[in-house]
């Protein structure tokens, strides 16, 4: 049930990185960073090690019995779009079209993988899959800190399901997460109608113009008009120069709550974690 | 345009609660009133039922009762009635048969009978007769009083007819007559 003294927690976690931030408040709600953890980078990728650094940063905060939300990074999750096939007749034909979809997409079978979609049978749907051993470590860390989990997804999910209000039609919502792009593409009735997640250099993220020059590379990737609306979840430190962004074409807008605003330009990790608070 | 329903963590009521905020209390609320109108509903319902077959049960037990007085009544007639009934009985009883041949015994041309009122409970006769004389009239009931079944018998008026041209008699006797002989 419900319990409104536990506290409530937000856990954001990249390939190399970990952040936990705190909502207090019921009606007016304030986040608070609670804690970050940076990993060495030869533990960097290796999810048991992201979960044992979970547990001490949880342990370090005395975080028991706390509800929360884990926010995974685009790069740790799989995502992909499917198109339903013409003849589906239950849930299980959806099934088995986005699992076919994720063995031509990755070349592997989807034994060792937990797949999780928005099935829709009369539009395109976005899927996701996370290894399921990895799973099986968050709820490792579930049972020894007693935590309510209320949700575990990819930001760019997160994101979504949280700002998809503000979004225009044909909106692009893009994640970077340490070198790497999500974008998700909306269509006319505003769900999402493309995935992409693709490696940047630092120089295609450094200013405006180049950020405009390589979002306009990926449209024409795609063979797709780029969308006048480019909406960022948070402000995180590659993308400071966000904060002096007029409008223009295209029209970039970042739609962290202004309660963020003291945070100022974030870190991944923290990035994750806001995108869930 | 709606969420995506992508999550990998495990469905819990607490997961519901936190997705839903204050959809979940609306519809938990919706369901408690409605769980509550419902069990007001089924209470009251109940109630009234009770109510109704209480009053049906008292209902038919007024009707038991008045059933059951009814049938004493009915099968006790009231005092008068009684009588009236036993009067009744008892004209109905009369020897009509014995005391009509009697009385055509010893009735003649000279004595002409005009009333006969019979008095069942008494067991007495009002005749007023009519004779051409005042000997036939003794005649007739020095007759009467020879008849085994007829005791009593008191003249009890006497008069000339003057309104007859024949100036008869007319008297008024009584008798009373008694029971055991064959009808």
């Amino acid at each position: 049930m419900l319990n409104v003294s536990s506290p409530q927690i937000c856990i954001g976690i990249t390939p190399s990185s970990i952040a936990i931030t705190r909502v207090t408040g019921i009606l007016r709600k304030s986040t608070q960073v609670v804690a970050e953890k940076i990993l060495p980078l030869d533990q960097r990728g290796v999810f048991k090690q992201l979960c044992d650094q979970l547990s001490a940063l949880l342990k370090d905060n005395g975080l028991r019995n706390a509800s929360a939300k884990i926010v995974l990074s685009d790069a740790l999750a799989r995502m992909w779009v499917v198109d339903p096939p013409l003849n589906t007749s239950s849930l299980s034909d959806l099934q088995a079209a986005a699992a076919a979809r994720f063995q031509v997409l990755y070349g592997e079978t989807p034994a060792q993988w937990m797949i999780q979609a928005d099935y829709q049978a009369d539009r395109t749907f976005l899927a996701a899959a996370m290894p399921s051993a990895w799973l099986e470590a968050i709820e490792v860390v579930r049972r020894d800190f007693q935590l309510k989990i209320n949700e575990i997804a990819p930001q760019s999910v997160v994101a979504y399901n949280r700002w998809h209000h503000l979004l225009q039609a044909g909106a692009w919502l893009v994640n970077h997460q340490e070198g790497k792009i999500a974008i998700a593409i909306t269509g006319g009735k505003k769900h999402i109608i493309a995935y992409r997640h693709i490696q940047c250099r630092p120089q295609d993220i450094a200013d405006e113009s180049s950020f405009t020059q390589f979002l306009r590379q990926q449209a024409l990737l795609m063979s797709i008009p780029l969308s006048g609306s480019i909406c960022f979840p948070n402000l995180t430190h590659e993308l400071s120069w966000l904060k002096f962004s007029r409008a223009g074409q295209p029209n970039y807008r970042v739609l962290q709550k202004k309660a963020f605003d003291h945070l100022n330009a974030v870190s991944n990790g923290v990035d994750l974690a806001l995108t869930g608070a | 345009m709606t969420r995506l329903y992508i999550d990998f963590s495990e469905p819990t009521l607490s997961q519901i609660v936190h997705r839903g905020g204050w959809r979940f209390a609306m519809a938990a609320t919706t369901v408690v009133l409605i769980l509550a109108g419902a069990y007001g509903a089924i209470v009251f319902l109940h109630t009234k039922t009770q109510s109704l077959e209480d009053q049906l049960a008292e209902l038919h037990q007024q009707a038991m009762r008045a059933e059951k007085t009814q049938r004493k009544e009915s099968s006790k007639p009231p005092a008068a009635n009684q009588q009236a009934i036993l009067a009744m009985m008892a004209q109905l009883n009369l020897p009509w048969a014995q005391l009509l041949r009697t009385f055509d015994s010893i009735t003649s041309k000279q004595v002409a009978l005009l009333e006969f009122m019979p008095d069942s409970i008494t067991r007495t006769i009002k005749i007023v007769a009519e004779a051409r004389n005042s000997a036939q009239m003794t005649r007739y009931l020095e007759a009467l009083k020879k008849q085994e079944n007829l005791v009593n018998v008191r003249l009890v008026h006497h008069e000339i007819n003057a309104a007859d041209k024949l100036n008869p008699i007319r008297f008024e006797f009584e008798v009373q007559w008694v029971t055991g002989g064959a009808p």
